[in-house]
């Protein structure tokens, strides 16, 4: 954890440091005045050596100062504490969509395994992990804003408990999650396969339990060990892929402002994005690792690394 | 030699081998040959027929410049596949050469994992990201970019690889021969670990192509007029209720090449790992 967190910083530093130019000019902007230039320069301490560069960026770091964006000369700091918030929620309710959906999806296919209701699933499974996220999310654009207009174009609608906000939340998340929920399907199904063939399950059915109940309350619960690694897998793909999802919907979160600082090389936008998508992911494998041991008591920590 | 005969034998009777294989070869071999195919200039405007949906004249329709999407297809298709290929081939030699050394020196383990951890820091896309924010933007550094964000992905799998066959008998009897590391881990080792290695080069080509697509659909690789998947489906994305297969042709071309990737990639994983056969 201690590492990966470092290494975080240490990229966000290395985005200023290896940028061709000036990042001085950069940050003020092309028509800045000198002193303004030469006051980012000491306060990033831009001239001195590679260390001394990198204890500054840390030390302006620590006080939660990222510098100011470029283009609007907000606090890149501020922004994040508003666009932070909304990417979290869009990643949650996808993995909320993905595990109530990938889910049954999964476990219905294995237990059918090789009838149609499978053979469909599977299908679907396979698109949904190779169909490029834009597509999927401009075609629920264009069914269910435009042609049925059910749900709202896009943008933030409010928070999570108003109707309002399930409205303007559901098809970008429902984009987001598409490729988890391919994924989770097809990761519950195989092991759902692997644990249907155990022992334990045949006994089970041969002391007389339905069959609903082996599934449900024998099979499922062992295989949920991967999926569960999966779903926080997942979720740090969804923190990085979110970008996408963002730009389509116009959802104000931190993907978007990083396309945003991407495309017109905002370099402090930039880094402040990347850290603060980076640190998410850092805590979240952290959060994965520890459930993975309150799932599966037969994983200790030390172990647990990939 | 035989052996080999057998083992593609093998490989193309599984239909959902052969299936993405034979599609993939004709995407491939439609693209080369673009110039012939293509009815018209991929790059030639005719405003006055313009986002025309498909028609007996253009087949898959114009877009917002007038212009041909089928020509612009399969020319387009040319930069988004070397982009697959270019970056999954840089992946694939840096990724190689890490996983070889560190599999194979334990000294150097620590040090290279510790380089391949911080790349896998980030996600795929982010990791893609970072590096864009370092080059800028352009289609080259897509290629750079994409190739760097499999980087880890090929190390992995190299390293596991030597680790198990290093135990081999056939490694130790070379060993014990006299023959240099170089050789051992070149003639003995690759070409054993051959088979996982292409499965997973055309999972990691399905991954790279969207990948690559999603960047020039954000407006970071190619830069206009030139042609390219992602980059022709952000342009469509204007003009989605009144010309939507400016979005849906290029989506689709992307989507199937793709899944044949998958197809093929998933197949010969599940043929190589004894474990998954059924």
């Amino acid at each position: 954890m201690i590492p990966t967190v470092f290494g975080i910083l240490f990229a966000g530093f290395l985005v200023i440091y290896l940028t061709p130019g000036d990042p001085a000019l950069m940050m003020a902007g092309q028509d800045a005045p000198p002193e303004v230039v030469e006051n980012i320069r000491q306060q990033w301490g831009l001239n001195e050596p590679f260390t001394v560069q990198f204890g500054k960026y840390m030390g302006n770091l620590m006080r939660g100062n990222l510098g100011r964006s470029m283009t609007s000369g907000w606090e890149v700091a501020e922004e994040l504490r508003r666009t932070l918030p909304r990417t979290l929620e869009l990643v949650l309710v996808a993995t909320l969509w993905s595990v109530l959906i990938g889910v049954p999806l999964g476990t219905i296919s294995a237990v059918k395994r090789g009838t149609v209701v499978d053979r469909v699933s599977t299908l679907i499974a396979v698109i949904g992990v190779s169909l490029p996220v834009f597509f999927i999310g401009l075609m629920l654009m264009w069914l269910f804003a435009f042609e049925l207009k059910v749900f709202p174009m896009g943008s933030y609608g409010g928070p999570l408990w108003t109707l309002k906000g399930w409205r303007h939340i559901a098809l970008p998340s429902l984009t987001l999650g598409m490729f988890s929920t391919a994924s989770l399907a097809r990761v519950t199904r195989s092991t759902m396969l692997d644990v249907l063939g155990q022992d334990y399950i045949r006994t089970a059915r041969a002391k007389g339990l339905a069959k609903n109940k082996v599934v449900y309350r024998h099979a499922l619960k062992n295989a949920l060990i991967p999926v569960v690694t999966l779903i926080g897998i997942n979720m740090a793909r969804l923190i990085g892929g979110s970008v996408v999802t963002e730009t389509i919907f116009s959802w104000p979160g931190v993907g978007r402002m990083m396309i945003m600082g991407l495309t017109s090389q905002d370099i402090p936008v930039i880094q402040g994005c990347l850290l603060a998508k980076g640190l998410m992911v850092a805590v979240l494998n952290l959060v994965v690792d520890v459930t993975y041991t309150f799932v599966d008591p037969r994983i200790k920590l030390s172990q647990g690394g990939i | 030699m035989a052996s080999k005969g057998v083992f593609l034998l093998k490989t193309l009777r599984e239909p959902v081998i052969l299936v993405g294989t034979i599609l993939l070869c004709l995407i491939f071999l439609a693209i080369i040959a673009a110039p012939v195919l293509a009815p018209y200039d991929p790059l030639e405007t005719d405003v006055k027929n313009r986002l025309q949906g498909p028609s007996l004249q253009h087949l898959l329709g114009t877009d917002e410049l007038g212009r041909d999407v089928l020509s612009r297809l399969l020319f387009g298709g040319r930069i988004s596949i070397s982009i697959g290929v270019i970056s999954v081939l840089i992946g694939l030699s840096v990724g190689g050469i890490i996983g070889l050394l560190s599999g194979y020196y334990k000294a150097l383990d620590l040090v290279l994992m510790r380089f391949v951890d911080f790349l896998m820091a980030f996600p795929y896309i982010l990791r893609s990201m970072v590096i864009m924010a370092i080059l800028g933007i352009g289609l080259r550094n897509v290629m750079i970019a994409v190739g760097i964000g499999g980087i880890p992905i090929f190390a992995r799998l190299f390293r596991s690889l030597v680790l198990q066959l290093r135990k081999e008998l056939y490694v130790e009897a070379t060993k014990a021969l006299g023959a240099k590391d170089f050789r051992i881990l070149l003639r003995h080792i690759l070409p054993n670990a051959a088979a996982p290695i292409i499965a997973y080069a055309s999972l990691t080509m399905a991954t790279s192509i969207l990948s690559a697509a999603t960047l020039s659909f954000l407006g970071l690789g190619v830069q206009p007029p030139m042609a390219e998947w992602g980059d022709m489906a952000a342009y469509g994305r204007w003009y989605l209720m009144s010309a939507p297969h400016l979005v849906i042709f290029p989506a689709l071309a992307i989507a199937i090449v793709v899944l044949c990737l998958n197809l093929v990639g998933d197949g010969l994983r599940d043929l190589f790992d004894p474990r998954l056969r059924k």
